[in-house]
């Protein structure tokens, strides 16, 4: 399957293959979109649980063009608080921009109905995919997204590669990221004419083998299918969680009602660098720190967290591994 | 003592340990616990050890002709 039908969007010609995942998509509309219709005075919107690359491109249209950031807040258990939401959406509103789901928290956000109001104050959303890929049902035409990017290596896929979505309309009327080959219709050194969509936004030459590999990670994941993915990542998660979160001393980060597979956790007196080190010497890969949402974590008054991840190939007695692990550990260092 | 002598004594504790990498990682935390805190005049942002984990500090100065390390963190077990 193409990663047009993936996400079912409507043409062939709303799909730009990037070379660098997701932090390309964004900074390519921050960039182009951004910076071409937003201006002094307007406001971005950014949720509090963003990952680094949503937000920093934001923060540079926003130094640039005299605009203003504001921030969805999120609740202690790591849900966006919708209420405050639609308080900040305003006329002033020109974008809002948020993922699907939380990197660090696993948190799924109600993006249908934030976008929905999003438009509703004449905002345009872009939606970070990233987390959400290879675990929920993705139909831009149904969420009626207006950008919407996603990164091959979080769905199986290799690195340096993954696509951006883009409704035509908004995608015709913005000028060119990079300039270059591929892009262009004819070149002379009075007037360049661009190319049609997506080539406009396909400079140079791109990381070709890498985009044919998605196709394959594609339909490794549509042979699953999403509903049973998404039912064994979620008996995991609900049996970890259970384990984990009665263990002593453990405190769970991120305990929303609609989450993936993702258990966010410190522990009371051990750095979780420590517990990560811990847990690779005996072969179980966490990721620990902040996640680069360090907003998130001052938020939380934390500095960052453990994170387990399940994934399709994850297994229950992987988790009693960790467990396990874990229960040695905080013998050890306690 | 000499700093191969330091370092043949770090290589024989370490030769303990049998390659067994959580022992190994404990040892050094333990290590890391037994060092003393540093000043906190020193506990300023040009002495931070960037990156993603978490806050040490490295500080380090010349003394007749020998240079010395001294290193803490925010979360060290003191």
């Amino acid at each position: 399957m193409r990663p047009g039908a993936f996400i079912n969007a409507k043409e062939r010609e709303e799909i730009i293959f990037l070379s660098r995942g997701v932090t390309e998509g964004v900074n390519l509309v921050a960039h182009s979109y951004g910076r071409t219709f937003i201006k002094s005075g307007d406001e971005i919107v950014v949720s509090a649980i963003e990952h680094h690359s949503n937000i920093v491109p934001w923060q540079m249209v926003c130094e640039e063009k005299g605009a203003k950031l504001r921030v969805i807040p999120v609740t202690d258990n790591g849900e966006l608080i919708i209420e405050e939401y639609l308080k900040l959406l305003s006329p002033k509103t020109k974008m809002v921009v948020l993922n699907h789901v939380s990197n660090s928290l696993g948190t799924i956000n109600p993006i249908k109905e934030i976008i929905a109001a999003a438009h509703n104050a004449g905002a345009v959303v872009l939606v970070d995919g990233a987390q959400a890929a290879a675990h929920l049902k993705i139909d831009v035409q149904e969420l009626d997204v207006d950008f919407y990017a996603i990164s091959s290596h979080k769905m199986y896929g290799p690195t340096g590669a993954g696509i951006l979505y883009g409704k035509r309309e908004l995608l015709e009327k913005m000028p060119p990221f990079f300039g270059g080959g591929e892009m262009i219709k004819q070149v002379t050194f009075e007037k360049t004419t661009y190319n049609d969509l997506p080539y406009k936004f396909e400079a140079g030459t791109p990381n070709i083998a890498d985009i044919i590999a998605l196709k394959p990670a594609i339909d490794f994941i549509n042979g699953l299918t999403k509903e049973a993915i998404g039912a064994h990542e979620h008996e995991l998660l609900t049996y970890a969680t259970a384990q984990v979160g009665s263990m002593k001393g453990v405190q769970l980060i991120g305990t929303a009602k609609n989450k993936v597979g993702i258990l966010s956790f410190i522990v009371e007196g051990i750095h979780h660098f420590d517990i990560g080190q811990m847990l690779d010497a005996r072969g179980i890969a966490v990721r620990t720190g902040h996640h680069c949402t360090q907003p998130l974590m001052d938020r939380l008054k934390i500095e960052g967290t453990v994170r387990a991840s399940f994934a399709v190939y994850n297994t229950k007695q992987e988790v009693d591994q960790l467990i396990e692990a874990l229960d040695r550990i905080i013998s050890f260092l306690k | 003592m000499s700093i191969n002598d330091i370092q043949d004594e770090i290589i024989s504790e370490f030769s303990l340990l049998d390659g067994d990498m959580e022992m190994t990682i404990l040892y050094i935390m333990e290590l890391g616990q037994k060092l003393a805190p540093i000043k906190d005049s020193d506990r300023v942002e040009d002495n931070v050890v960037k990156g993603c984990q978490s806050t040490v500090w490295l500080v380090g100065h010349e003394e007749d002709g020998r240079v010395y390390f001294e290193a803490d963190s925010k979360h060290c077990y003191h």
